[in-house]
């Protein structure tokens, strides 16, 4: 939570505090003030009013008599009353009397306002006290705790002192500041409840517009006496009616149905609280006309309006905060019924075996196993009873929305996804198993089939089980069990879709798998092709030439004295010789005959010699013994032979390098052949198949026959750095 | 396949004037083994052949020989393993290991050196003065 968080709760606590206070302090301040029980002017000592009953009708006082005198004291000077019979010096007309009357506590003589103005101003304070404890984060709520709090402030003076006589003049500044407040506030928060109205730039236009207006309006009650009055209620009117239309626009044009339906009795509520202090006390008092309207019911009217937020709360779940006020209720009952089936029996034993500790004993230990076993089947029965009144239903059926919306989001497999159809909505909504079956079947009698289609073709048919209670579906059933589906519907499309994602990677995998096999079959039999060519060239046209050179040289033995002769089949055996080389070079080319005979680690040596020699670099070879080496398979000997080929090519034409370093090395398990060159190197890409966009064929070729062995490739390098190929096989 | 031909030397009258010197040819290829018998019984030395090492391991084994004359590359068992089992049954026998190849000789002719053959040579440098550089040593030889 951040500091400005903090702060932010903070300051709400210290509100919902403040007005508590506030509220006591009017009690206390009622109680401590002392007055006649007749309508005093505390300035001038006028008596407006006399009720009937009242002690200083007894006493003889009329309305309009002014108390002149105090038991000798003049009025304004008079302090420190006491509830004492005290004596009134008066002037009546011309006359001046004298009459003994008794002070009060002003809270007796003012009781009737006092309660109400308690009853309104906790209504208020407690119904935004309970929005915020329950969603202290949320904005609207917030605005709806800040409204009620003002308006609690604005109404507890104004509402607990009827005759404005008696209202200290701060008391005045607060309630008009509260009312103020509360109005601009009733706006701000039908701006933003239930949808945001407007575009941010708009919204904080509007409410600039409002605040100012406030304080404007503010100003002008403070400053303009009886006019100030009429100015400020009209603001008043207009804030209201303001938002009374704002509202009604949000619930017509904006809200979503289910939004509606929660919004319906709020709504009512509004109109029913604001309609009649409007046309009857707030319209007469700004064309400056007598009230229609008593004070203190324009006060014990507004209490409606919180009451209704407060029934929606709990029955449409403003807000989403229904669930701890039903399991509150739900606990009170059982705390209720368990303490009365206590206190009955025990009084019972009190009253006739006072001293028998043993029964008290048997008793407690008795109604503690009763309680214990009936808890749970109790509490069931009180749940649903309190659900019945909450929901209207027998279920909690926003609950089970939330619940089972959030278990559908989290669905990517077919069998999660029908687990919560089958086995969770039966369970909450306290129904039969169902079932989920594949294209459309038609439901059994006291079953619900719910086909669920996705890109507009049925993919499976819900069939919801019966009710366990043996009723037919209701008509909130079915919505709720359409909202479901829908829902349902939401989650299947992305199982099929990741099911066609799952079935295509596979698909992927496999064609990529039988690429593979036939480029190691593309590489093995053209290995063996070229070893086949080589055995026939070996076999046949060199052993031809080898023969003929030796037929020549038989010939040429046998003929020292014809040197003509001689000279032609000297030619003629050279022409054999210089054919048989090329030859050669063909066969060692298509097959090395050092590989199949001398093993791998001779024929590495007798290529790079060869290499060295062509290209000028330097290359150091270590290597195990040859003979530790011919035993390896033929496919391993000639593909790692291949592969330093690769390399040795490779770096001849992109490394520079001066200097190259061939090392094999076999331990038990494996035989690593690693090449490093001191040449400029290059940036190895982080995934091996980058190599080929980077344009390293040969390094990918390279890969791909040491996988054809069952080997892995380690390639390292950096730029300026060389490049080291290690190849590390299985033997 | 075992030929005795020393007929031949005497009938073209070669006269070496060195003893009789009895070689196995040890190659696959049928064409060669005629055609170096006749280079062989030029030089008036007494020739037996085999097709491949087993058959040559019979021979050494049932006839006392002077020289083997091993092809490299031959199918199954190839001319180097051949050198050291033919070396395992007679100590004493010279060897000779030969190819159609001749590209690194001094590669091959350690091998074969460590395999215990005397050298390694290609085929197209086998000739009469070669053969006779044969008898000579082994008459130099201690038996």
């Amino acid at each position: 939570m951040t500091a400005r968080e903090h702060l932010a709760r903070l300051s709400l606590l210290a509100l919902t505090l403040a007005v508590l206070a506030v509220i006591g302090l009017v009690i206390v301040a009622q109680w401590r003030a002392v007055t006649l029980d007749c309508e005093l002017d505390p300035q001038t000592g006028i008596i407006r009013a006399v009720p009937q009953d009242s002690l200083c009708n007894f006493a003889g006082a009329q309305p309009g008599d002014v108390v002149v005198r105090v038991d000798g004291v003049p009025f304004a000077e008079w302090k420190n009353p006491d509830a004492e019979n005290h004596l009134f010096e008066i002037r009546r007309a011309d006359d001046t009397l004298v009459l003994e009357m008794p002070f009060t506590p002003y809270a007796l003589v003012n009781l009737p306002a006092l309660l109400s103005a308690l009853l309104v101003t906790l209504t208020y304070w407690g119904v935004g006290a309970f929005a915020l404890g329950r969603r202290p984060r949320q904005f609207q709520v917030r605005l709806f705790f800040l409204l009620l709090q003002s308006a609690a402030l604005g109404l507890v003076f104004f509402l607990a002192y009827p005759q404005s006589t008696y209202r200290p003049a701060w008391m005045e500044i607060a309630s008009v500041l509260g009312l103020h407040f509360a109005g601009a506030l009733v706006l701000h928060y039908y701006l933003t409840f239930p949808v945001m109205l407007g575009a941010p730039r708009q919204r904080r236009a509007i409410l600039g517009l409002v605040y100012g207006l406030m304080l404007v309006s503010l100003a002008v009650r403070l400053g303009l006496g009886e006019w100030g009055v009429r100015v400020s209620f009209l603001y008043n009117t207009a804030e209201i009616v303001a938002a009374l239309l704002v509202q009604l626009y949000a619930y017509a044009r904006r809200a979503t149905p289910d939004g509606r339906r929660r919004l319906r009795l709020v709504i009512f509520g509004n109109l029913a609280t604001a309609i009649p202090p409007l046309f009857f006390y707030l319209i007469p008092a700004i064309l400056g006309s007598t009230e229609r309207m008593p004070g203190w019911l324009v006060g014990l009217w507004l209490i409606i309006a919180p009451l209704c937020y407060f029934a929606a709360m709990a029955r449409h779940n403003v807000f989403g905060i229904d669930r701890l006020l039903n399991r509150t209720i739900v606990y009170a009952i059982l705390s209720f019924g368990i303490l009365l089936l206590y206190l009955g029996p025990f009084l019972l034993v009190y009253r006739f075996a006072p001293n028998d500790w043993l029964a008290q004993v048997w008793l407690a230990a008795g109604l503690t196993l009763l309680v214990g076993l009936s808890f749970e089947w109790t509490r069931a029965r009180v749940q649903r009873g309190v659900d019945r009144f909450f929901y209207g239903g027998w279920y909690d059926y926003p609950g089970v929305v939330e619940t089972i919306s959030g278990a559908l989001a989290h669905c990517i497999e077919r069998a999660q996804w029908v687990e919560v159809l089958t086995r969770r909505v039966p369970a909450l909504m306290l129904l039969r198993e169902g079932k989920v079956s594949a294209g459309e079947t038609p439901p059994v009698a006291g079953e619900l089939a719910v086909p669920l289609t996705f890109q507009n073709t049925i993919r499976a048919t819900w069939v919801v089980g019966a009710r366990r209670d043996g009723e037919e579906f209701g008509a909130e059933d079915h919505r709720i069990l359409t909202t479901l589906a829908r829902q349902a519907e939401t989650a299947l499309g992305n199982i099929l879709l990741v099911e066609t994602l799952r079935e295509q990677l596979a698909e992927i995998r496999a064609s990529r798998e039988t690429l593979t096999q036939a480029q190691h079959q593309l590489l093995r039999s053209r290995e063996d092709e070229r070893a086949r060519l080589a055995r026939d060239l070996h076999d046949g046209p060199i052993q031809d030439l080898v023969g003929l050179n030796m037929q020549l040289g038989l010939l040429l033995a046998d003929l020292p004295n014809h040197p003509d002769q001689a000279g032609t089949l000297q030619a003629m055996r050279g022409e054999v010789r210089a054919l048989l080389g090329e030859l050669r070079q063909v066969c060692v080319d298509l097959r090395p005959p050092m590989l199949d005979t001398l093993g791998l680690g001779a024929a590495l040596r007798a290529h790079a010699e060869e290499w060295s020699a062509q290209t000028g670099v330097a290359v150091d070879l270590a290597s195990p013994p040859d003979a530790t080496l011919r035993a390896l398979p033929s496919e391993v000997a000639v593909n790692l032979y291949r592969v330093a080929q690769e390399v040795l090519a490779n770096i001849a034409r992109h490394a520079h390098a001066r200097h190259v370093a061939i090392r094999l090395a076999r331990d038990e398990t494996r035989l690593t052949v690693t090449i490093r060159d001191d040449g400029c190197g290059f940036d190895v890409p982080a995934n091996f198949d980058e190599l080929a966009t980077q344009g390293h064929f040969g390094l990918v070729g390279l890969r791909e026959r040491v996988m054809l062995i069952g080997g892995v490739c380690v390639v390292e390098s950096a730029p300026n750095a060389g490049t080291t190929v290690q190849i590390a096989v299985p033997v | 396949m075992l030929l005795v031909s020393n007929q031949a030397a005497g009938r073209r009258g070669l006269d070496t004037g060195l003893p009789m010197t009895r070689i196995l040819i040890v190659d696959d290829q049928a064409a060669f083994r005629r055609q170096f018998r006749q280079l062989l019984a030029l030089a008036g030395v007494s020739v037996l052949e085999a097709q491949d090492i087993a058959e040559a391991e019979m021979l050494v084994r049932a006839t006392s020989l002077d020289l083997a004359v091993v092809d490299l590359m031959m199918p199954g068992v190839n001319g180097l393993e051949g050198v050291t089992r033919l070396k395992r049954l007679a100590p004493t026998l010279r060897v000779i290991l030969i190819s159609a190849f001749r590209d690194h000789t001094d590669l091959f002719r350690t091998a074969a050196r460590q395999a215990g053959a005397e050298t390694f040579i290609a085929k197209d440098d086998l000739d009469l003065d070669v053969v006779r550089g044969w008898q000579s040593a082994e008459t130099r030889a201690p038996r």
